[in-house]
């Protein structure tokens, strides 16, 4: 058996006062079963502000699924850590109102992709998946079918190779780098109608 | 410990009696420990060392090394600083005379059996003997522990410290000595998260959405847990290591000039004990709550 000095000397009868944060004042009484604390546990989640073409890095403060607050992303290069009064309450967006003014969770906010078929008169759940992948075939399908591979230019036949049925908007949201890509995918498929969403 | 820094610390602990129920109780405590400290250096006083190269520092940091500073201490000073601790307990319980007597028996075994000076290693050592051996129990020596190291550190690495370029720091460590940071706080400024080491008092900007233990930035398991009606004081963790750290959001009370975070840490300990509870370990390996606090409520 490993016994120490002071386990032996407890054993014995024979130990003085404990010396503890206790003792000295320092007491944890507050956690104490008898009268516990109710912990709040939340999640930190980053997003980007919805309200302009500024993009604003955003932290959700979010319990129990619900989000409760919204910071200015410090590590964000955009706002470091800033908003503006729109984008600090723009964790509203998800709540309604009741007849008595208290927020609830909108029951009517998107979290999934809804589909409308053409001619349909409702809209069905999606995934993502399916959503993405049904985009690209549109696209694809529509550029090929309104491809023009040549005009005639004084006489004389062109290649242009352009679709005038696609238009793209690009974002302020995006980087320039991501701008540039985003360009140069539209360019190669023949989209000619390409612009940008920034108008402040 | 020097005149300005005892200064602020009395400050803070008058602002931590406002904020945290019950530290007020404690508060005659930790004052008589700062005015020991205070007294301590005031006849005793620390040479710092000279400041580390600026340009290889500036490498250093650059290449993401902590400059892992730990310097030795003489022996005596450390015995004389912790006697001077024990005094101070005293003073506030007299319960506690006989427990003290003890330790500094110990102590003077110590002594006689240690070099001129010894490292942070030794003096942890030394922490977990006095557990084992004496009455004092580990929540006491882990604050005695660590605010001696962060009186003498302090003091010692101050002229490399105002040459460290902690803007360029990314890694959650110390980038002066290496410890890993059990608080830090939200500026109230831009709500960026600053680490403060425990044993040398660096501060230094940290992503706030990463863990400083594993590196983690996985959303889903980093998170946060308060308290009801009191959101002052929050405990970050990680679900990958299964580790925990204090972050005082200075944005929730008004709060001019620094903040002391060794006051908010001690006025802050509720926070470790519930931390302990839900199963979650200090990353910076400072255990502030004894063994039967955990069990008990597990009961």
């Amino acid at each position: 058996m490993d016994l120490s000095r002071r386990s032996f000397l407890k054993l014995a009868g024979a130990t003085a006062a404990a010396a503890t944060l206790t003792g000295v004042g320092l007491r944890k009484a507050s956690a104490s079963p008898s009268e516990p604390l109710r912990i709040k546990y939340t999640k930190e989640l980053h997003t980007v502000c919805t309200f302009c073409g500024v993009g604003c890095g955003v932290i959700c403060n979010v319990r129990d699924g619900v989000i409760v607050n919204a910071d200015g992303d410090p590590d964000h290069p955009v706002n470091e850590g800033t908003l503006c009064s729109k984008g600090s309450a723009h964790y509203n967006i998800s709540y309604v109102y009741d007849e008595k003014g208290n927020p609830k969770p909108n029951p009517k906010r998107l979290t999934h992709v809804l589909y409308r078929a053409p001619g349909a008169s409702s809209y069905e759940t999606k995934d993502w998946d399916w959503a993405l992948e049904e985009i690209a075939k549109r696209i694809k399908d529509t550029r090929d079918r309104t491809l023009v591979e040549t005009e005639t230019v004084n006489g004389q036949q062109v290649t242009v190779n352009r679709t005038n049925s696609i238009c793209w908007l690009g974002s302020a949201f995006c980087t320039d780098e991501e701008n540039y890509l985003f360009h140069k995918m539209a360019r190669s498929m023949g989209v000619i109608n390409v612009d940008h969403c920034a108008r402040l | 410990m020097d005149k300005l820094l005892y200064e602020k610390c009395q400050e803070e602990i008058t602002r931590c009696n406002r904020l945290y129920d019950g530290f007020s109780n404690a508060s005659p405590f930790i004052s008589t420990i700062c005015s020991a400290a205070y007294e301590y250096f005031k006849e005793h006083p620390v040479t710092p060392l000279p400041a580390y190269d600026q340009d290889e520092a500036e490498e250093s940091i650059r290449d993401r090394r902590s400059l892992a500073l730990n310097p030795s201490l003489h022996t005596k000073d450390v015995v004389g600083l912790l006697k001077s601790f024990g005094e101070a307990a005293v003073k506030t319980n007299q319960k506690l005379k006989a427990t003290v007597k003890e330790i500094n028996d110990y102590f003077d075994r110590f002594l006689l059996d240690s070099p001129e000076e010894v490292k942070k290693e030794d003096i942890f050592n030394l922490r977990d003997s006095l557990i084992k051996e004496t009455e004092l129990e580990e929540d006491l020596a882990t604050f005695l522990f660590s605010f001696l190291l962060f009186s003498f550190y302090r003091q010692h690495l101050q002229p490399t410290s105002e040459v460290l370029r902690t803007d360029l720091w990314e890694r959650g460590d110390c980038p002066l000595c290496g410890e890993k940071p059990h608080y830090g706080l939200l500026r109230s400024e831009d709500g960026a998260k600053q680490l403060e080491c425990w044993s040398c008092g660096t501060q230094w900007l940290h992503t706030r959405i990463k863990c400083p233990y594993c590196d983690n930035t996985d959303m889903e398991k980093l998170g946060f847990f308060t308290v009801e009606d009191n959101e002052k004081v929050r405990v970050n963790y990680c679900q990958k290591c299964c580790q925990y750290y204090k972050i005082i959001d200075v944005r929730k009370f008004h709060a001019d000039g620094d903040i002391v975070l060794v006051i908010h840490n001690l006025a802050s300990l509720d926070y470790d004990l519930l931390a302990r509870r839900e199963g979650f370990t200090p990353g910076s390996g400072l255990e502030w709550v004894n063994k039967d606090e955990i069990v008990e409520a597990q009961d």
